[in-house]
């Protein structure tokens, strides 16, 4: 009996511990669920907006033009994110930086 | 002498008791180890022969041990039935001084216990042996009969050597065999006998009277011809 | 659980009752779960694996999914980093416009910056407001958001700054806890099926540890029931058990041979001692009914006690040899010098040899160390020197030789008698073995099967070889010193 005993503590305490890693408090499903407000049209136009307020230092390369273009028109139809993601690559270009 | 015989069986018992005093000595007899310490230790014998396997509490081994205890030397011969040489050994160093497997021969017997009773006394190392005019001397290793020499091989000597420090007692075969050649086994053929015919050719045959005899179904004995 | 041993068929033991069960041999007890140690083999086996199983899942498991966790964290920790270093560099409007440059630039969508004032008003960052659960800062929460109307997860963190800011930094892990779940569901799966594994490996093994035992343990019945003819089966590896197979195996083959002798010397007994028990009662019996005189009648007593006394001998020389057999008298082996053994037997014989005009020669060196039972040799060499004595022709020579060879001691025995016939060399160690040729001689036949007891014991052997003419007679000791002696296990004798 000893060594079953033993390989079925061996095992919950296994489980204890392969599990630690996520026992990371979750927030309460009852709280209301916090919204993103980078995925909206709202954000696409500003983002457009910035561009612009920047093109007008510089002249933005073909390649930044191309992709403003495309976002405007990803969010004009509907594809908010895809849009979005467009137009954040152009400002990663203008802006020059390596932030991911 | 006075010898104590301590054996349970009464067979074996009368039978030794009468061959005993038939031979002219005094024997006292137990048939329980209690009974046989007792007596051994309070009265005074020229040996002892003890049954190894005895009733009463005490076997022969311990009361030996017992009498070893209390300093008591008296020469005890054992008898056994058992016959492994670790029985022997075990006898012997218990503080026995001789050892006997029945069936035995009542003639070994009685040579032996005279042996022995005759050893306990006076051991004085001797330089020299004397039986009539058989002269052997230890140190230069001469033998002289009548004043002339005899050339003796060294286990003619070493024999006529044991023969002698046992005169008058009945030698067998055995003792000459263990105590000349140090073989402790029983050979089927009369080896003894011809050495002891050989030296008989050279220590009796030229002179008038013979020393060596042979005693019938004993063995041998060294005395001066008592005709 | 059926037990491993069933008793033998006919053993004439009774069925096991309750008590029996209780206070009886193992074998009588049926085999509880707990005691079988098979099982206990299989369970150990299955533990051992499952554990195998369970440490390199969570190994993985950690590599994986755990990578994963740590990624984000470490990702977080490092843009929190660089939003304190500018909120230390320009204050506020630094840290504000840090946040929403960063937000442009999300190329990946997965960052989540929030900053609040002490009244958890909204200042910079992209979620509505503060969320509720998220009370102590510097500690991991994982945070439900949504995403263009996807319920998403983000893992969060909240810095507090001085002034009664509030910053919370964060990353969407919706794919990565996809990820997770998915890597978690498949080592448990993985565990599951390692657990089933392990079990099956356990029957397994216990199904051949027992197969293995019981192949043993049946011949061993059968065995203790008398069948000695039995040997265990070998599978024919070499490994452990086939050892153990054969250590039984030679040992079955050692009591047959006992049994075999002690069978042989019964009849051997029963036929050559029966001779001279019925010629000295025939004496007796004679004398009884037809002595005519004192005198008669002694000398038919004391012919029948030598008849007597050569009975007697014969069973002390039988004894002696089943002592010997019995191997008790090992204990008492020391070196010895066997050079004076061998002069001194020489020398005893060397009187009987003389009346028959034969020779007897010693070729030894000075000193030949030996090591064991000295008695036991003398009375060896002594055997073989009685008989070549015995049976060489007048004026013949006998030569006794002792040498070392290869760490041991060899002792021969030459004589130029008649011999042993070929067909007979092989038989002559057994008790009572009398040649055609010698069974008019005197002698029991015990004396070569004493030699060949005692060469035995001492590890070593007896070679009996025509010497052309007569018998060579060969004793090897194998060993000549206490060291060899332990490791040496006897020797077939030379049949």
């Amino acid at each position: 009996m000893n060594a079953m005993a033993r390989a079925a503590s061996l095992a919950i305490l296994g489980s204890c511990v392969a599990l630690g890693p996520l026992g990371v408090p979750v927030v309460d499903g009852q709280t209301p669920v916090e919204q993103v407000t980078t995925d909206t049209p709202e954000y696409c136009l500003h983002l457009l907006e910035r561009l612009r307020q920047i093109e007008h230092s510089r002249p933005p390369p073909q390649e930044v033009s191309f992709l403003s273009d495309q976002g405007k028109l990803m969010c004009d139809h509907g594809q908010i994110r895809a849009g979005i993601t467009r137009l954040r690559r152009a400002m990663q270009i203008m802006l020059g930086s390596t932030d991911r | 002498m006075r010898i104590l015989v301590v054996e349970d069986d009464k067979d074996v018992a009368g039978f030794v008791v009468r061959g005993l005093k038939e031979a002219g000595h005094l024997v006292e007899h137990a048939d329980n180890g209690r009974d046989g310490l007792f007596m051994a230790a309070s009265e005074n014998f020229d040996a002892v022969i003890l049954d190894r396997m005895l009733p009463g509490g005490i076997d022969g081994l311990r009361l030996l041990e017992t009498l070893r205890g209390q300093k008591n030397t008296v020469p005890v011969l054992f008898l056994s039935a058992l016959a492994e040489v670790d029985d022997r050994v075990r006898g012997l160093k218990a503080g026995g001084d001789d050892y006997l497997t029945k069936p035995f021969a009542f003639a070994e017997l009685l040579a032996r216990v005279e042996a022995l009773a005759r050893r306990g006394k006076g051991d004085a190392p001797v330089t020299r042996l004397l039986v009539a005019d058989l002269e052997l001397d230890l140190l230069s290793r001469q033998v002289r009969r009548a004043g002339q020499k005899i050339d003796l091989q060294p286990r003619e000597f070493r024999l006529l050597e044991y023969l002698m420090r046992h005169a008058g007692q009945v030698v067998t075969r055995t003792m000459l065999l263990e105590g000349v050649w140090d073989y402790h086994f029983d050979p089927q053929t009369n080896v003894i006998d011809v050495h002891v015919s050989r030296l008989r050719q050279k220590v009796d045959k030229p002179f008038p009277s013979p020393l060596i005899h042979t005693i019938r179904n004993a063995g041998y004995m060294l005395r001066p011809d008592p005709a | 659980m059926p037990s491993g041993v069933h008793p033998a068929p006919g053993s004439g033991r009774p069925g096991p009752t309750l008590w029996r069960r209780l206070t009886g041999r193992a074998s009588d007890r049926p085999l509880g779960l707990l005691r079988s140690a098979s099982i206990r083999f299989a369970v150990v086996y299955a533990v051992l694996l499952a554990l195998s199983g369970f440490a390199l899942a969570l190994f993985l498991w950690y590599e994986t999914a755990g990578l994963l966790d740590r990624q984000t964290e470490a990702a977080i920790r490092a843009d929190a980093q660089g939003l304190s270093e500018r909120w230390e560099e320009g204050g506020l409007p630094a840290l504000v416009m840090t946040i929403d440059d960063r937000l442009a630039q999300n190329v990946d969508d997965d960052a989540i910056y929030l900053l609040v004032d002490d009244q958890l008003r909204r200042i910079a960052g992209n979620l509505q407001r503060w969320p509720q659960g998220v009370t102590v800062p510097n500690a991991w929460y994982e945070l439900p958001v949504q995403r263009a109307g996807i319920r998403s997860l983000a893992r969060v963190q909240r810095f507090d700054l001085l002034g009664g800011f509030h910053l919370l930094v964060g990353r969407d892990v919706r794919v990565r806890a996809q990820l997770r779940n998915l890597l978690t569901d498949a080592m448990l799966w993985a565990l599951v099926i390692v657990v089933a594994m392990a079990s099956a490996g356990a029957l397994v093994v216990r199904g051949l540890f027992r197969r293995t035992l019981a192949n043993i343990s049946h011949t061993s019945a059968a065995i203790a029931a008398g069948d000695l003819g039995q040997r265990v089966k070998l599978s024919g590896r070499g490994d452990e058990f086939d050892q153990l197979a054969e250590t039984i195996n030679d040992m079955l083959e050692r009591i047959g041979r006992l049994m075999d002798g002690v069978r042989q010397v019964s009849n051997a007994i029963a036929h050559d001692l029966r001779t001279p028990i019925t010629r000295a009662r025939t004496r007796l019996e004679d004398a009884a009914l037809h002595a005519g005189c004192e005198a008669e009648l002694r000398a038919a007593i004391e012919r029948a006690i030598a008849d007597l006394d050569g009975i007697v001998a014969v069973f002390q020389a039988l004894l002696r040899i089943a002592e010997i057999e019995a191997g008790s008298r090992r204990s008492a082996f020391t070196t010895f010098d066997l050079a004076p053994v061998l002069a001194d037997v020489g020398e005893l014989y060397s009187a009987v040899a003389e009346e028959r005009e034969i020779e007897v020669k010693v070729e030894a060196p000075p000193h030949l160390p030996a090591h064991g039972d000295r008695e036991l040799i003398q009375q060896a060499v002594a055997n073989l020197l009685d008989n070549a004595v015995k049976f060489s022709p007048r004026g013949g020579r006998v030569v006794v030789s002792g040498a070392t060879s290869g760490g041991g001691v060899t002792v021969g025995v030459r004589d130029q008698g008649p011999g042993i016939p070929a067909d007979e060399l092989s038989r002559a160690g057994e008790r009572f073995f009398r040649g055609e040729d010698a069974r008019s001689t005197p002698g029991s036949g015990l004396g070569l099967a004493l030699v060949q007891a005692v060469a035995h014991l001492h590890g070593g052997t007896l070679r009996l070889d025509d010497a052309a003419p007569g018998l060579a007679a060969v004793l090897l000791l194998p060993q000549a010193s206490p060291m060899t002696a332990q490791s040496l296990a006897p020797a077939d004798a030379a049949t």
